[in-house]
């Protein structure tokens, strides 16, 4: 009896160390140039490069879907890179585009990228039938409707001028910048040998988006251990270049412990802006490891709060001007960030090309608050919602500030926290009056998904006709100068008119291990685009 | 010895329930109230244990964190040892099928996870609040104590002096109110202690998993949120110390008492 359970505790603790050298990488384990490791917080939902609903799914389809090109901020000004493409046209009347695919682009299991490959993504993306959320990106092509549908015999500007180049038109000449990072960056493109005869409205729960073998981007799919991480495996035959870096990890590490990880160097890259990032608590520790490079640069997104303007209370724009000017929000950015971040009255990131430097934020002056209330008319015996979700700390944080400072201007505020998806439910439901979100956009200013009237991210429910008026202008205008006094005037309609009060532009903090060379970050990609190029020493 | 522990536990206690309802007297500060000029700020002459994430007095939400925990505590036993007590006598007084089906439910809501279930039944209540996470503890905790007083009522109903009040013509709740259960009280009395010391590590651990009290209301489990940061633990003790301390020191104290009460109630100790 006591033998047998000798060599029952052997053979556990056999197994058990078997379990920590066999995915060595994973489990640390040596340090080698083949592998590297990147930490997310939360894991993927699913990988449909046209559906996937967060920028977890998007951190990993991104290495291994690409679009046509690359975007990338620098000098304050956008600039394109080669992806799928390696060369695009725009035509004179910023309304014809026309793309070369790369000659040896090719899928993981060898077929050429086509410009039918292309074809089907876009037939499949505008079908109504279809669920996905690049509408908005494709929706200034001819033959579609705002959300980048199609309808019923349509269409679609596009034409096929060789197996590996085709023209696109868009309905309305249109700033070719805003059209190369729309279409050109943010479309990834789909497998039609694999997925053509899927019918549309079965597609988001097909198989393949949960094992997508058949990529066209520098690195392949191997396996995803739910909520442990995923392992992508370098495609040699990559068209840009094979990568150096033989397996990527991308494991999945709540916020807590990814300073750990970062200090025993189990990791090599934190994923980056929204995702994967260093803790406010930790980055000063951070600074001071020797191993690690701490990055922190100006990030596209921002936190604000919603009014839901179905609340005939929350409608006078008096009362939403009380509550910017309630808020401390520079004691947000200075405490709460330590100084990592900046305060802006609009959804243009201050690091934008397109920011409006004359739009100041509402300042803090309690004062005022309760005198624009008193105005209004304000109840100050009513109790509001201020709806948080949980995950982001320093948000949970802020939703006390701000109920504080709700309080001293008069206003009663009672927090609800929930979980992300049941305070998104109960958001887009119109249950709220005050509500908490964050948002990270692309480079272009336009941002109809959340401010337009009947707009997909339209979450406190406005429609305000100004602001449509201007947004639509903002679309349709091609001249990039002549847009850009489009887009100050539409900060300035914002900051007036105040469908959200935005709270702060955090930097994004993240930890690079030394012996990783060439991880870029930047403020426009929001992650690195050239993870091809990544090179892991040995050290 | 053991009764040296449970006088000090009742002194500790006793500390305990002025605190929280002297709170506003004692506590220096406004519990939510944000000072905008030091954030995690260490214990100083203005803020005797420092200032927690958001700039408020640590010291103050302390004191304040005493009511939530005692109010969960004892309101959500009181809760299910009625319920218990009433589910438990009548199994045991009437036997029979009513006992068979009374008892497969106890051991159906034993038999769950007791956390996995809370978590649950608080989420399913709508929102997590205080009134919430009390309601689902005083549900949830009933079948402890009815198995108790189902056992002791099954001895008892067989004893002479509830036969002779039977014989005499007394109506089936006076036997119960009358002679079972006050003969019945004393183990679910020190139950009751138990359950009260555990009432509020589950408050703590409901609060710390952001289901329980909600913000800005302190309770010593959220206090104990802002401590997930590495950082935090190794260098900021006063953020995660105190609150720690405070739940350790509630249970420790209750749990002497519940001892000192069964050694007192236990007939066997008692020759």
């Amino acid at each position: 009896m006591k033998g047998l359970r000798a060599r029952l505790t052997g053979a556990i603790a056999i197994v058990l160390i078997a379990g920590l050298l066999l995915p060595a990488g994973v489990w640390g384990g040596p340090k080698s140039e083949l592998v590297a490791v990147a930490g997310m917080w939360s894991p993927p939902n699913n990988f449909n490069p046209i559906n996937t609903d967060s920028s977890y799914g998007f951190y990993c389809v991104r290495f291994m879907f690409m679009g046509m090109v690359e975007a990338r901020v620098e000098n304050n000004q956008m600039k394109f890179f080669q992806a799928l493409a390696s060369q695009w046209e725009v035509g004179a009347d910023n309304q014809t585009y026309t793309f070369t695919i790369h000659p040896r682009a090719a899928w993981h299991d060898g077929k050429p990228v086509t410009a039918e490959d292309v074809l089907f993504t876009l037939m499949t993306i505008s079908d109504p039938r279809t669920e996905t959320n690049r509408g908005a990106q494709i929706a200034s092509i001819a033959g579609l409707d705002a959300r980048g549908k199609r309808a019923a015999g349509a269409q679609l500007g596009f034409r096929i001028l060789e197996p590996k180049k085709f023209e696109i038109k868009t309905t309305t000449p249109v700033d070719p910048n805003m059209f190369l990072e729309m279409f050109g960056a943010n479309v990834y493109i789909l497998p039609k040998h694999v997925l053509g005869n899927v019918p549309p409205d079965q597609l988001a729960r097909h198989p393949f988006f949960h094992n997508p073998t058949v990529g066209n981007g520098p690195y392949k799919f191997v396996e995803y251990k739910t909520d442990q991480f995923i392992e992508f495996l370098l495609n040699e035959n990559y068209h840009l270049g094979a990568p150096n870096v033989r397996r990527v990890f991308v494991r999945i590490i709540p916020p807590a412990t990814m300073l750990a990880q970062i200090e025993r160097a189990d990791l090599d890259v934190s994923a980056g802006f929204g995702i994967g990032e260093v803790l406010i608590e930790d980055w000063d520790r951070v600074k001071g490891m020797a191993h690690v490079r701490a990055v922190s640069f100006p990030a596209p997104g921002y936190q604000y709060m919603l009014f839901n303007f179905q609340r005939p209370y929350l409608q006078d724009k008096r009362v939403r001007r009380a509550f910017a000017h309630a808020v401390n929000r520079s004691l947000m950015v200075s405490q709460l960030l330590k100084g990592e971040g900046e305060l802006a009255e609009g959804p243009i990131p201050p690091a934008n090309p397109y920011f409006n430097k004359r739009v100041r934020p509402w300042p803090f002056d309690t004062a005022r608050a309760r005198a624009l209330l008193t105005e209004a008319g304000w109840d100050f015996n009513r109790t509001i919602i201020l709806r948080v979700p949980t995950g982001n700390i320093i948000r949970e944080r802020s939703a006390d500030i701000i109920r504080e400072n709700l309080i001293a201007a008069g206003v009663r505020v009672e927090i609800q926290k929930a979980d992300f998806p049941t305070n998104m439910a109960a958001v887009r439901a119109g249950n709220y009056d005050l509500g908490l979100m964050g948002w990270a956009g692309p480079t272009d200013p336009d941002v109809s998904s959340q401010y337009r009237t009947g707009g997909q991210y339209n979450l406190s429910h406005h429609s305000i006709a100004l602001m449509d008026q201007v947004l639509d202008e903002g679309v349709k205008t091609a001249d990039p100068t002549k847009r850009r006094a489009v887009y100050d005037r539409f900060q300035e309609v914002f900051a007036d008119e105040l469908p959200v009060v935005t709270l702060y532009y955090a930097n994004a903090r993240t930890a690079v291990t030394k012996r990783m060379v060439n991880v870029l970050f930047d403020a426009s990609g929001l992650f690195d685009f050239q993870v091809y190029r990544w090179v892991a020493g040995t050290q | 010895m053991r009764h040296r522990l449970a006088v000090v536990g009742i002194v500790a206690l006793g500390i305990l329930a002025i605190m929280a309802l002297a709170a506003p007297l004692l506590a220096p500060h406004s519990p939510t109230a944000i000072d905008p000029t030091t954030f995690q700020g260490r214990p100083s002459s203005v803020h005797l244990f420092g200032t927690d994430s958001v700039g408020r007095d640590v010291l103050s939400r302390l004191i304040y964190a005493a009511r939530v925990s005692l109010s969960v505590g004892i309101l959500a036993v009181t809760m299910y040892v009625l319920i218990g007590t009433s589910v438990g006598a009548i199994a045991g007084y009437y036997g029979g099928t009513v006992d068979l089906v009374l008892s497969r439910i106890m051991d159906i809501m034993l038999s769950f996870p007791p956390l996995i279930i809370i978590l649950f039944a608080v989420s399913v209540f709508g929102r997590p609040s205080l009134w919430n996470v009390i309601i689902v503890l005083g549900l949830l905790g009933w079948p402890a104590v009815a198995r108790l007083v189902r056992g002791q009522v099954l001895a008892l109903r067989q004893q002479e002096f509830v036969q002779a009040a039977r014989a005499i013509g007394a109506s089936d709740p006076v036997v119960v109110m009358r002679h079972l259960l006050p003969n019945a009280m004393a183990p679910v009395l020190v139950a009751a202690t138990f359950g009260t010391a555990n009432a509020i590590l589950v408050e703590a651990a409901l609060s710390f998993l952001g289901m329980g009290v909600q913000p800005p209301t302190p309770s010593w489990g959220n206090m104990l949120t802002d401590a997930q940061s590495l950082t935090v633990l190794e260098q900021m003790p006063w953020l995660w110390v105190p609150p720690g301390f405070m739940i350790l020191v509630s249970v420790l104290t209750i749990n002497f008492v519940g001892d000192g009460l069964r050694d007192a109630l236990d007939p066997s100790l008692k020759l």
